[in-house]
């Protein structure tokens, strides 16, 4: 597979699917974009490949998450790519609990859904995801996921750098930021003429369609042919 | 690829399934750019998952509305599995028929929703007929040329 301009093997994703199609998908979706990829079938599967045990386990009430700030993450993820709807842990709990994770938080989460549902998306992003595809992913959507896994390697390369210098305990507040970046989009994103139920939010980031640059999909999507949305 | 009496054939029944509405030619025309030497088998194998997944989903819904009382829950994510995975693979009719059952059974319309189950099972037993030719035509096609 030619690798095109810069490389992205450096760039690690973590995706999260029950459905093993459409983890195939998204796998190989990842891969020909030059993208590293890890796929599990569950949220909780995904948080132990983070190194994040789930804090809600009765039988060890004293059992603190295994991983701190500074200590060895298993693996190094750029980015964590979910479902929605999962049985279990759905994506939005996976999400949340990434969030609150001190060690995670800074892991760009997107999510992916099959059902367009305004309030979902919202609640999805005012969680911290950031962003929101509709499923079938295209190729074109995850030209978005570069930005925000740039941001979080010129972070960890600076902290990389910092640490050299300054004790570790700075670090951890060094990496908190708001949850909410400012979004490097290109174009605006207008609304789908025939979904008047999809109001735009008040940030930017959800993606309804790529107007302009995939006219046909937008077609596809809203007129017919395949009824890929309910 | 060489235009052998085998390629031609699998373009003809690859149409043919456009042609008849069971194939999106977008999303199939779409999955067939992201197959390369790195993954070379990947339509075969997302359309022999589908074979398998969709026949057990199907299984699942029919026998959830056999029980007493129906098992709604198994229902729905059975339902919507289905859906998603007929999406991503660009089963278009079957994926139109899960979405009407869906309705029917959500708005409480057993009567349609049990006709639609019917319907859905004869179009999928005629979609998977074909399908399986196909992803046998693909790998014949492929192996002649190694």
């Amino acid at each position: 597979m030619a690798i095109t301009g810069e490389s992205h093997s450096q760039f690690h994703v973590l995706a999260v699917d029950d459905s093993i199609i459409d983890r195939k998908l998204i796998e190989r979706l990842l891969k020909t974009s030059s993208y590293q990829v890890t796929a599990v079938d569950s949220g909780s599967k995904a948080l132990k490949f983070l190194g994040l045990h789930e804090e809600d386990d009765h039988s060890n009430p004293d059992r603190v998450p295994s991983v701190s700030p500074n200590d060895h993450q298993e693996v190094e993820v750029n980015l964590i790519i979910t479902d929605y709807c999962m049985p279990g842990m759905t994506g939005y709990d996976l999400l949340k609990k990434v969030k609150e994770s001190s060690s995670l938080r800074n892991i760009p989460v997107v999510i992916m859904s099959s059902e367009n549902v305004p309030a979902r998306i919202t609640r999805c992003l005012e969680e911290g995801a950031e962003e929101f595809f509709l499923k079938p992913v295209r190729l074109a959507d995850l030209k978005r996921l570069k930005p925000h896994m740039m941001k979080t390697k010129i972070k960890n390369e600076k902290l990389g750098d910092q640490e050299k210098l300054e004790k570790p305990e700075i670090q951890s507040e060094q990496q908190q930021q708001p949850p909410s970046q400012p979004q490097p989009e290109p174009q605006p994103q207008p609304q789908p003429q025939q979904s008047p139920l999809l109001q735009q939010p008040n940030n930017n980031k959800r993606k309804t369609m790529e107007e302009g640059l995939s006219p046909d999909r937008t077609r596809r999507r809203y007129n017919g042919g395949i009824t890929t949305m309910v | 690829m060489a235009s052998t009496p085998l390629r031609q054939q699998l373009s003809i029944m690859r149409q043919s399934l456009f042609d008849e509405g069971l194939l999106d030619h977008e999303q199939v025309s779409y999955l067939e750019t992201l197959e390369n030497e790195d993954d070379p088998d990947f339509i075969e194998n997302v359309f022999t998952l589908f074979l398998r997944d969709s026949t057990r989903y199907i299984d699942s819904i029919e026998k959830a509305l056999e029980t007493s009382p129906v098992d709604y829950p198994i229902m729905e994510r059975m339902m919507y599995r289905l859906k998603g995975s007929s999406a991503s693979i660009g089963a278009s009719k079957i994926n139109g028929e899960i979405s009407t059952l869906r309705k029917q059974f959500r708005d409480g319309d057993m009567e349609s929703g049990k006709a639609s189950l019917q319907k859905l099972k004869a179009e999928h037993a005629n979609f998977k007929e074909k399908l399986v030719v196909y992803v046998g035509m693909l790998k014949q096609a492929k192996l002649s040329e190694y």
